[in-house]
Order: structure tokens, then C-alpha cells, then sequence
């Protein structure tokens, strides 16, 4: 709510019409945190949007642009009429309110300014409202009302020590059943066996949107998650600003980040993506950027201290590789390590966020070596499968086991089975990317806990992220995501067994502990439509007769035949049979009678129904000189007449026309499965907010749980 | 190796067939001249493998064809968001979803830069499916691309590749 004094309501109409565009009227734009209060102009409070624990950390911020010629000398920030910080001056040592350059819309909106206050806490539960009065240099004020929520907890029942979140990236509901049918059958109707995500005793239907858009990207879907708060697309832990500063977006404190600082639990981050990526970063960093690796990856040591991050293990080498001309391999002082760091994706902060939040300063540094800073703290650095199982459960571990991404479950487990991409191909694919040795999620997932189970005596954050059922979903990849659920759900036994007791924790329950595993989005719109009718060497056979042709018979005219001849729905679907070889993965790929996958929110792609010798569609043969083709890929309905000049892309299958424009199927905005096991599950149920699980489970970790 | 399985005789257009489909006699010869004179580099030569804990190591061979000609066998990098003037080549097919993922990738470490010739620097080349043959000259060390990326391995092209007629 906005109103300028002395005019008060009188002025409102005429700001709301003037609106954030207009650059000559002195407003208040933007209000931080977000509130429908203020976004509503005081019309309706509802739905609450921002919420936070007692004591948990936040940043006030606004903006305010100034009338033409004026400037913004003063911001103060009330909660309840009390004022709690003026923001008057630039940054300064121990300060922690600032008033800096609104850099991002100054050229349209001269003067405006972005004011602070850092690292702000409330222990009053119940709704606060947050007034932000603005001072223009010939004495004018305006001010912005916006409310926001602190949630009581109470003492009640025994809390939850450890918290593992189990997060399968782009993991939807048919994802989840894929790798159930894939991996242990179904005999008359009834799964064989039940995955160990599906074994778990509460189950809940969770909303995944972000505070700006119906369909979330990575970034907000997991901080969501973990801060209880609402976060825009490609941010991890800020809110939106108004500065073009990629790391000083207005913060809200993660859940490690407050249970480190209250109750000294260790944070454990493990993902099969580079570790700076949006879901394993979403959990201790603050950037309304996801993708700046450098100043990420830095920030994971610099604050570590503050995170009690311990243990940090994934792909994405590359971030912690000095780059630059001081290190190199002896060549024209040249560096070759394969180091992506760069000015552009590094960081500093402040002084008023490393005042508020205790934060590291930050330096440009691109020459940093940070793997033997991470040494240096203290840190076994683990940089393959034989280096992890040997290294023991130190203090704390880092692994990097690629430059960027580890390799896809399927890919990874050829490498152990030797198997090549092709028959012409003499190395594995692992082999292929110079990593043949790299551990599978359930490895590293049982090394995360033995290590932090060590070293947490006031118990532990772990988050693990089964990464590439996303990439590869959106790759439309059927067999990949598959095996890449396969090897999560593998991941997520181990934790199960850590509450039980069991398996490689035998003998030792952790009853304390709760897991759960969810997703931060679907991918793909991924369906189980059915099964092929063919075995795997008719399916071949049919490939290489039918390929892109299309039916000439009067009743199914133009239709493709591949598709027609191998798609069996229905009672044609049947139940698909995989056997499992003694390494717990399928022992083919392709059997006979294999699952199929449509998606719902796919791109144009081509579909043979194979797996797809390389985890990118490709047609392997000499890509010189042939020529783009000459029009869009024609649709597979009643389209005979340019059958003689080449609209489809040779040996890839039918054309399939895509739902979204671009290469990649894109996220969805449907709901997904959430599953909980161990103290506290009771208190995840329903269908809620991927908010509202930040609250139930830090209930259950602060107040207690009886359920 | 599967692109080492590939036929010479069925790449018929290399980096330097200057002109048009039609003329492809004439362009193969050509470009067999230049295939001559550039010396054959393997992906898997780059670096030391498997690669080490401290990152890439390059080999000898590579540094000793620092600003030479060679001829180079791989697939291009499908970019969601391709920059004009240079594509990425590397040894297995790869896509790189920029808009989701940004640098969180599947590239290869043995991943080549390669540079348009100046006077098609502003052209981005359409995504092709297969293996390509390349020739150029080769520049080591780091450097900052055009498109956020940073590069260690660079193929300089004397003339753009000839994507053959549209049909």
C-alpha cells in the first residue's frame, strides 16, 4: 500500500495511475518482502505470501524512485509503527543499512534507489506489517505498507535431528512409476515390489509454482523448499531487486543456514549435477543469478563457516580450477586446467550484507586455485569413485567427479559393464569424457551420511539430488531419466536404511531423522502411454523397414508407420519386463516389449523408440555438407507430397511435433508426489505449498513432533 | 573410434570447399590439398586421461601443434542459444540447454572452439547432426568467448563451412 503524505489517500488513485513506470513520480515501487498488501495497493492481504519462523533472518528492502530532478536522501523501515533501521548512506563497515543506486532502472527512472535493512528477524508470531517511508531531497515523503507472517512455533513431542531431503529433479508422478515398472515388474495388475521412495509411511500433493510464473525453473523450486519463502525464476535465496548486482538481491535465510546458526547442525550437499547448479546451490546461496559458477562455488567455502557446510560433493570441477595466466602447465604461462572461472560469474558482497548476515566479503579471483582452499580449511578432496570409498569419513569432504555434470546413471553404468556406445566404438562413454570412475548417487549418498553422522552431533541438513531425471527428461530421454530415477531411488534406500538401521547402517537407527523425497517441478509432461508390441530385434527390423515413412492405406493416410506398428496402448501395453543383472540395473536397455514414454511438454523431436547410443539425439553419420532442410519437418498426418524431398531428418524415427516451441521439453506446472519416512513424516500431508513443507518440518525440527 | 570408422570417401566437402553443391569435383580436390597439409589430431589427444584431480592436462602433442594446420574429426555442440561467428565442436554428440541449465553442461573437456572465418564472424552456423571434419589452425590457451564460455582449444577457420545446398 502506497500513499504520499501530506496528501494521503487522496494521491493514491494518482500514483496507482501514474504507475512504476512513470519516472517523474516520487513512489515507492517496490517492497520487499513481496506481500499482496502491497501489491494489491491495500485491496486484500490474502494469501500471505511471505513467511518465516520465529528468528529466521530476512532482508527489508525498497525501492523508491524520486520525483524528476530530486533525490531519495533517507528510506526508514517500521514493522508495527516501530522503526527498525533508516537507510540513509551508502555501505559502511558494521553497517548493516544501506541506500544504493537502483542501478537496474535508472536510465528510466533517474534518481531511484534501492534502501536496506540486513539480516532483520522477528520473534512476535502473527502477521507484522513492514511500513517503508522514503524522504526526497525538498523534504517530500512517501510511504509503502506490505505485511508479512512470523510462524509460532510451539514446544511439543521429540524433534527431528536430522532432516534429508531426497530431491529428484523434474521427478513427477509417471517418472516415479516408470522406474517402479522398469525396475521391479508388475505381476497381474500389482507391482512386484515397491520402490523405496514409494515404501514410505506419508505422502502429500505439493504446488511447485515460484512467486513469478505457474512454472518453475530450479532455482526457486528448491529454495522454496528450504526458506519458506517464494522465490522468482533463476534465484536462489533473495528475493527480486531493482540493482543489477547479482549477489546483493534481498536475502532469506535457508533453513541450514538458521539450524546451523541456532542449533550448530552441519549442512551436506550431494548432487549428480555440477555442484554450483540451481538445486544443490538453492540450499546456502544467495543469487538472483543461478548461473554464476565462480562466485557460487566460492561462496560455498567463504560462508562455510556460517553454513556448516561439511560435506559438498557432485560434479563441476571446472568452478574450482584456477584459471587465468598466473597457473598454468608450463605452456606460454597458458592455463589448460579446463577452468570456467570468470570475472562475469564471480562475487563480493557489501559491507551491509556482510555486516547483516555475517557474510564473507568476496573477491574477484578468478586465479583462486579453490580446491587447495578447501584443503587448506581443512577439506578431504575426493576426485574419483576409488578416492571416495577410500577416503574414510573425514571432517569434511569435497568431491568433484567431472568438470561439469556427472555422467547419466545409464552412461555410468556402461562404464562398469564395459559396454560401448555403439558397435563400432572402442571406449565407454565415461571413457569418452576422461571420468571412468565416477560413484554412483547411492555411493555417495551412504559416504554423505557416514560422514556428517560422524562429525553432527547436534544432527545435520542433507540434501541429495537425483539431477539428470531433469536434464535427461528434457532431453526426452526415456531410457536415461528412467535408470537416473533408478539411481536416486537407490539414494534414497540408503537414507531409509540410515533411519532403520539397515543395510550399510546396520545396527544403527537414527530414529530421529526425517526424510523426505520430493521434486522441485516436473519435466517434460513424461507419460507412460504404453508398451512396444515388438520385441527388441522386431523393433529394429521395424525401424529400419518403416524409419519415417507414412501409411499409404485409405484409414490411417499419412499417419507414421513406426509409430502405428510399435505403440501398443491398453491391453496391447501389458506389463513391460526388465531383468535386473546383479549390479541392480536393468541388464538391457532395450528388451523386448519395452515401456514407452510420451511427453506433454515436448519439443520437436524425432522418436525410434530405441536408446539412444549417446545421451544426445544424433545421427552419427558425416554431418558435412548436408544441408538444412528445406522447410519446416512436415507433420505426420495426410502430408504425402514432399515425401520426395527429405523432410525428415534421416534415421532418427517419425517427426514429432513439439508442444513448446525451442530443442528441449520444458518444465510443467502440475503438481507433484512428495513422500516422507521417519520422525516427523506425519506432519507432511495433503495437498500444500512447496512453502508450506519448510514449516512443517522446521516444527518438527524446532518444536517437536508427536506424529 | 566411431568417427575414426568414417570414410574419407564420404566426406565429401571439408572447411575449404569454396562455392556451391555443384561444385564438388572441383571443391574435393581442394579440399584434399588441405587435408594434406594438416596434420590428424584426435579429441582424445588433447589431454591427459583419465582427467586428474587438478583439471586437464594437455599433451605433448597438442602443445607441439600450437599455430600449426590440422584436421580435426567431431560432432557440433547443439547450442539452444548459438553466438555468431563460433560453434563448439567436441568428441561425443552433446547438447548444451543454455536457457535452462546455463553452464551446468555435458561438455567434454576435450571441447574445441571453433572460430569463423572474420569475414563470417557474424554468422551463426545452422546446427548440423553428424560428424564433421575440420580444418584450421590451432590456438591454445585460455580466452574468453563470445558466448559466456571460456576456451582453451581453439580452431581458426581459413573459410566457413559449406553446409551444401538448401534442397
Amino acid at each position: 500500500m502506497k500513499n504520499r503524505n501530506p496528501l494521503l489517500g487522496f494521491v493514491i488513485a494518482g500514483i496507482l495511475a501514474a504507475g512504476a513506470d512513470c519516472a517523474s513520480a516520487l513512489t515507492i515501487s517496490r517492497l520487499t518482502p513481496p506481500s499482496q498488501l502491497f501489491a494489491t495497493n491495500g485491496a486484500t492481504s490474502s494469501p500471505m505470501i511471505s513467511r518465516f519462523i520465529q528468528g529466521q533472518r530476512f532482508d527489508l528492502q525498497a525501492t523508491v524512485r524520486p520525483d524528476a530532478g530530486k533525490t531519495i536522501t533517507s528510506v526508514e523501515f517500521k514493522i508495527d509503527g516501530v522503526s527498525v533501521g533508516v537507510a540513509n548512506a551508502a555501505p559502511a563497515a558494521g553497517v548493516k543499512t544501506s541506500l544504493v543506486s537502483a542501478t537496474a532502472i535508472t536510465a528510466t527512472a533517474p534518481g531511484s534507489v534501492s534502501a536496506s535493512v540486513r539480516g532483520y528477524s522477528n520473534l512476535v508470531a502473527g502477521v507484522r506489517t513492514l511500513t517503508a517511508e522514503a524522504t526526497q531531497s525538498d523534504g517530500t515523503k512517501v510511504t509503502a505498507t506490505g505485511s508479512f507472517e512470523i510462524v509460532g512455533i510451539t514446544q511439543a513431542g521429540r524433534k527431528v535431528k536430522n532432516v534429508i531431503i531426497m530431491l529428484g529433479d523434474g521427478m513427477g508422478a509417471s517418472h516415479r512409476t516408470a522406474a517402479r515398472i522398469v525396475q521391479n515388474g508388475y505381476a497381474q495388475g500389482k507391482a512386484n515390489k515397491k520402490l523405496a521412495m514409494d515404501s514410505f509411511t506419508n505422502t502429500a500433493m505439493i504446488m511447485t509454482a515460484s512467486l513469478d510464473t505457474q512454472v518453475t525453473d530450479s532455482a526457486p523450486g528448491m529454495a522454496n523448499y528450504v526458506t519458506g519463502n517464494k522465490a522468482n525464476s533463476g534465484q536462489e535465496g533473495v528475493w527480486p531487486d531493482d540493482t543489477s548486482d547479482a549477489f546483493d538481491g534481498p536475502r532469506m535465510e535457508y533453513m541450514s543456514e538458521f539450524l546451523a546458526r541456532t542449533q550448530g547442525k552441519k549442512l551436506g550437499i550431494v548432487t549428480t549435477a555440477d555442484v554450483f547448479d540451481a538445486t544443490p546451490a538453492a540450499n546456502a546461496i544467495h543469487t538472483s543469478n543461478r548461473g554464476n559458477g565462480t562466485g557460487i562455488v566460492d561462496q560455498f567455502l567463504d560462508d562455510s563457516l556460517r553454513t556448516n557446510l561439511t560435506v559438498l560433493m557432485g560434479g563441476g570441477r571446472k568452478w574450482f580450477l584456477p584459471s587465468g595466466t598466473t597457473f598454468g602447465n608450463g605452456f606460454g604461462g597458458t592455463s589448460f586446467t579446463g577452468s570456467a572461472r570468470a570475472t562475469g560469474s564471480d562475487y563480493t558482497l557489501s559491507a551491509d550484507i556482510q555486516a547483516g548476515w555475517n557474510a564473507a566479503a568476496g573477491a574477484i579471483d578468478t586465479s583462486r586455485n579453490l580446491i587447495a582452499d578447501f584443503q587448506t580449511a581443512g577439506w578431504t578432496y575426493a576426485a574419483d569413485h576409488t578416492a571416495l570409498a577410500n577416503a574414510g569419513t573425514p571432517a569434511k569432504l569435497l568431491g568433484l567427479f567431472s568438470l561439469s555434470n556427472m555422467n547419466i546413471a545409464k552412461d555410468k553404468m556402461d562404464g562398469r559393464r564395459g559396454v560401448f556406445p555403439t558397435t563400432s566404438a572402442t571406449t565407454t562413454i565415461v571413457q569418452d569424457y576422461g571420468f571412468p570412475d565416477q560413484p554412483m548417487l547411492d555411493e555417495m549418498s551412504t559416504k554423505a551420511l557416514q560422514v556428517l553422522d560422524a562429525n553432527s552431533p547436534n544432527g545435520f541438513v542433507l540434501m541429495v539430488e537425483g539431477a539428470s531425471i531433469d536434464k535427461q527428461a528434457h532431453e526426452m530421454d526415456s531410457t536415461r531419466f528412467m535408470v537416473d530415477t533408478i539411481e536416486f531411488d537407490k539414494a534414497v534406500q540408503k537414507a531409509k536404511d540410515y533411519v532403520d538401521g539397515t543395510g550399510d547402517f546396520a545396527g544403527h537407527a537414527h530414529p530421529d531423522t526425517l526424510v523426505y523425497v520430493t521434486a522441485d517441478h516436473e519435466c517434460a509432461g513424461a507419460a507412460i502411454i504404453g508398451a512396444s508390441k515388438k520385441t527388441d530385434a522386431a523393433l529394429q527390423t521395424e525401424i529400419a523397414t518403416s524409419g519415417n515413412t507414412v501409411s499409404a492405406v485409405a484409414a490411417t493416410l499419412g499417419q507414421p508407420l513406426l509409430r502405428n506398428n510399435v505403440v501398443g496402448t491398453y491391453a496391447e501395453a501389458g506389463f513391460p519386463k526388465y531383468t535386473i543383472a546383479a549390479d541392480g540395473y536393468p541388464e538391457a536397455w532395450d528388451p523386448d516389449n519395452k515401456l514407452l514414454i510420451g511427453y506433454g511438454a515436448n519439443a520437436d523431436r524425432y522418436e525410434d523408440f530405441r536408446t539412444r547410443p549417446y545421451p544426445s539425439n544424433d545421427s552419427q553419420q558425416p554431418g558435412n555438407s548436408v544441408a538444412p532442410l528445406n522447410a519446416y519437418p512436415r507433420n505426420n498426418v495426410g502430408d504425402t507430397s514432399m515425401s520426395s524431398s527429405r523432410p525428415y531428418q534421416l534415421s532418427d524415427g517419425y517427426f514429432i511435433t513439439g508442444q513448446v516451441p525451442g530443442t528441449q521439453a520444458v518444465h510443467t506446472g502440475g503438481d507433484i508426489p512428495l513422500t516422507a519416512y521417519g520422525r516427523g513424516a506425519g506432519e507432511l500431508g495433503g495437498t500444500i505449498d512447496n512453502t508450506d513443507v519448510f514449516f512443517a518440518v522446521m516444527k518438527a525440527v524446532v518444536g517437536g513432533t508427536t506424529k | 573410434m566411431l568417427i575414426k570408422k568414417l570414410s574419407f570417401s564420404v566426406l565429401i566437402v571439408s572447411l575449404f570447399l569454396f562455392g556451391c553443391a555443384n561444385q564438388a569435383p572441383k571443391n574435393e580436390t581442394k579440399a584434399n590439398t588441405a587435408l594434406q597439409s594438416a596434420t590428424e589430431l584426435s579429441f582424445r589427444e588433447f589431454y591427459k586421461l583419465p582427467i586428474g584431480p587438478n583439471g586437464l592436462e594437455p599433451t605433448a602433442k597438442l602443445l607441439s601443434l600450437k599455430d600449426k594446420r590440422v584436421h580435426l574429426q567431431g560432432f557440433m555442440v547443439k547450442a539452444e542459444e548459438p553466438v555468431a561467428g563460433i560453434f563448439m565442436v567436441t568428441l561425443v554428440p552433446v547438447n548444451i540447454p543454455e536457457k535452462e541449465d546455463g553452464p551446468s553442461d555435458d561438455l567434454p573437456g576435450a571441447t574445441v572452439f571453433v572460430h569463423m572465418p572474420l569475414e563470417d564472424s557474424e554468422k551463426i552456423l545452422a546446427f548440423r547432426p553428424g560428424a564433421w571434419d575440420l580444418v584450421g589452425t590451432l590456438q591454445l590457451g585460455a580466452m574468453d568467448e563470445s558466448n559466456g564460455r571460456i576456451s582453451y582449444v581453439r580452431l581458426l577457420l581459413d573459410q566457413a563451412p559449406v553446409q551444401g545446398a538448401v534442397e
